[in-house]
């Protein structure tokens, strides 16, 4: 389990579709990829950046109130949202920043849906002196604004998408037009474990020190490894970061959490691997969301980052061996999360991270006391406060919402 | 009955000249008017037409082909429709259509249940924009089965290796894209166009088309030049959008095509 065959597949899931024009480009990226993996330099300079500049390790955080409120498992929080720039979007675009350079590329392009990504790329075009271009939808652009600033005063040129359904799915067919268009200067750093291979084995890897980190952690501080691992999923880096150095420990269940948006019947979701079809969308076959016809469906989630109709191959592969399970939480019991974890830890939650939350309040419930628990809390909330107080004011302030659905 | 594609540059090089190959977004800008808009190109001697299936998220076409492709959409075009308007548009001509589709509409309708019911609609030809020699070895088989010319596309920055499997994979013709991009128009044609068409037709045993950002008669001029065949998308979505009134679509479009027919 674990590497991609030579065609970039996980099990039936991956590969690559994409214009003829990106082919070369993949195959050099691919072959760069594999020989900086083994270059010692290389794995040097990432890691001082991931620790020097990023503020890795982040904390494996006990949280006792939490646990005690909740009266089930023990919670411990990986704390993703303590990385600089404040989501665990970093860790990919220092490594790829990095290989960028290595490959003489000067200028990055990227999508980003909830903006963390986009900060993120922004912050590492800035530190390697790149130019920048961001591709993010209008609709995004207006409820995630904190981050279209941040953006915009790193020097980053934002281009709002208008087409289609203005959110994710948007930006990343704009971003791959001019990357098909300006291939030879322009390295685009895809902010999920999506898109062609070598892209979701390469995001995965450069995520997969939240895993080694978290293992590590657990060995040392409840001297053994957790029951759980609960992690939410839009393109699915995060978790899948998370998950993968824990994949051979088959006693560790692994569960990803997926929008349900305004309910699994309704067809406001984002619940891709729930309820999507294998299909092909941004490069690779993977599970996805479309209609009888072919064409993609437009998705809805209140958080940003997860509003995707497609996933990661590897998940795709995942839920099909049975190795991890996925489930499905409403934005309602979302928000719910959101303002529980804030007011009894101090800790404000990403709202993608808090559809992961609201999911482990479940378990942890249903696994009991004598059980450990980590979620990945992927990403900070600062940028999601207009959302959430719109949201509160506008009367949807229940904060009675319980866990979520098995998927 | 349709010529099959092999058959239309027989006759070409016969004439000596290139082939032109207009290219419209199935069901746009309405059924109606498509039909005759289709019919229209024949009139102006079009040797092939290519006919594309719209899609949510056409991520190698540039803004007149996805607003096409949105209209399309928006219209109820899928791929049934499409089969049943090429088959009424074109009945009884010899200019073969060429179905240009994402893979996605393509594995959600069967590939094989579509590849099946093609040639009854006269269509003799698959482009496929996001499917590689890599991944293509299914669809290969399928169109051999089937009789369907499945059409590889080559980009400019496809080194010598990949250009051999395009070629040694494709059938129909090869598909050249002119400029590293997306479909749209374009003021000026890359000015190392020329030697790498040269290149290319060294290598290949098949018929070198040439398509993206193709943009007027002129252009088509110099391209037939070198090449056995030239094909216009964007422009002529354009120059339907921009008609005022449906005979004028009907005019302008016969008369973009029948230009580009004369000059090269
Ligand atoms: C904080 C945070 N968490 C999660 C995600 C979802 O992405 P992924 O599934 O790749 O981790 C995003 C994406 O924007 C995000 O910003």
């Amino acid at each position: 389990m674990g590497q991609p065959n030579k065609l970039g597949y996980f099990g039936a899931f991956g590969g690559r579709f994409v214009p003829e024009t990106l082919m070369t480009a993949l195959i050099e990226l691919e072959k760069e990829y594999k020989s900086l993996k083994r270059d010692k330099s290389f794995r040097e300079e990432l890691k001082d950046l991931l620790h020097n500049y990023a503020g890795r390790p982040t904390p494996l955080y006990y949280a006792r109130r939490l646990t005690e409120k909740w009266g089930g498992s023990k919670i411990y929080l990986k704390r993703e949202d303590l990385t600089h720039t404040g989501a665990h979007k970093i860790n990919n675009c220092l490594g790829q920043g990095l290989l960028a350079v290595r490959i003489g590329k000067k200028r990055l392009i990227a999508e980003t849906g909830a903006g963390q990504h986009g900060v993120a790329v922004a912050t590492v075009a800035c530190l390697f002196g790149l130019e920048c271009t961001i591709y993010m939808g209008k609709k995004d652009m207006a409820r995630q604004e904190p981050n279209v600033k941040r953006m915009q005063l790193l020097n980053a040129e934002v281009i709002g998408v208008d087409s289609g359904s203005k959110t994710l799915k948007d930006a990343t067919n704009e971003t791959i037009r001019d990357w098909v268009t300006n291939i030879s200067t322009s390295h685009y750093i895809i902010g999920s474990t999506v898109g062609p291979h070598p892209y979701p084995m390469m995001v995965r890897d450069f995520q997969a020190i939240i895993g080694h980190e978290a293992k590590k952690q657990a060995k040392r501080i409840i001297k053994g490894l957790p029951d759980a691992i609960v992690a939410c999923v839009g393109g699915g880096s995060n978790s899948l970061g998370i998950f993968y150095p824990f994949i051979n420990d088959i006693d560790v269940r692994l569960i990803g959490v997926e929008t349900s948006g305004l309910g699994l019947k309704t067809q406001h979701h984002a619940a891709t691997l729930s309820r999507g079809k294998p299909g092909v969308l941004h490069g690779s076959y993977s599970y996805l969301l479309q209609d009888q016809n072919g064409q993609v469906r437009a998705t809805h989630s209140v958080a940003a980052g997860l509003d995707y109709p497609g996933v990661g191959p590897e998940h795709s592969h995942l839920k099909s061996t049975g190795r991890a399970t996925y489930v499905t939480v409403t934005d309602k019991q979302a928000l719910a999360a959101f303002v529980e974890l804030s007011r009894t830890e101090g800790i404000i939650p990403a709202l993608e991270s808090s559809f992961a939350l609201a999911y482990a309040k479940k378990l942890a419930r249903r696994m009991g006391r004598d059980r450990i628990i980590i979620i990945n809390l992927s990403g900070r909330g600062d940028k999601d406060l207009g959302t959430v107080q719109s949201l509160l004011d506008g009367g949807g302030n229940n904060t009675n919402g319980h866990g979520g659905e098995e998927g | 009955m349709a010529l099959n594609i092999p058959d239309v540059f027989m006759t070409c090089r016969r004439e000596q000249r290139a082939a032109v190959m207009p290219f419209l977004t199935s069901g746009y800008p309405s059924d109606k008017m498509f039909i005759e808009l289709i019919r229209s190109m024949i009139r102006a001697g079009a040797d092939m037409i290519e006919i594309g299936v719209p899609f949510s998220d056409p991520l190698a076409d540039g803004r007149s082909i996805q607003k096409s492709s949105e209209a399309a959409l928006a219209n109820g075009i899928d791929i049934d429709r499409t089969l049943d308007l090429a088959r009424e548009a074109v009945n009884g001509q010899l200019a073969p259509l060429i179905m240009m589709s994402y893979l996605n509409p393509i594995l959600a309708y069967g590939e094989e249940r579509l590849l099946r019911r093609m040639r009854r609609s006269n269509f003799k030809g698959m482009i496929i924009p996001d499917l590689i020699p890599e991944e293509g070895a299914n669809m290969e088989q399928l169109c051999r089965k089937h009789e369907i010319d499945l059409i590889y596309l080559l980009a400019p920055t496809s080194d010598r290796k990949r250009r051999k499997r395009i070629i040694r994979h494709g059938s129909g013709f090869v598909y050249l894209v002119s400029v590293a991009g997306v479909t749209g128009t374009r003021k000026a044609l890359p000015r190392s166009l020329k030697t790498w068409i040269r290149q290319v037709k060294k290598e290949s045993a098949l018929p070198v088309c040439v398509g993206f950002g193709i943009s007027n008669p002129q252009q088509a001029r110099e391209i037939s030049r070198e090449a056995d065949g030239v094909i216009v998308g964007s422009a002529l979505v354009e120059i339907i959008e921009r008609a005022p009134n449906k005979r004028r679509m009907i005019q302008d479009t016969q008369s973009f095509v029948s230009q580009m027919k004369t000059q090269i």
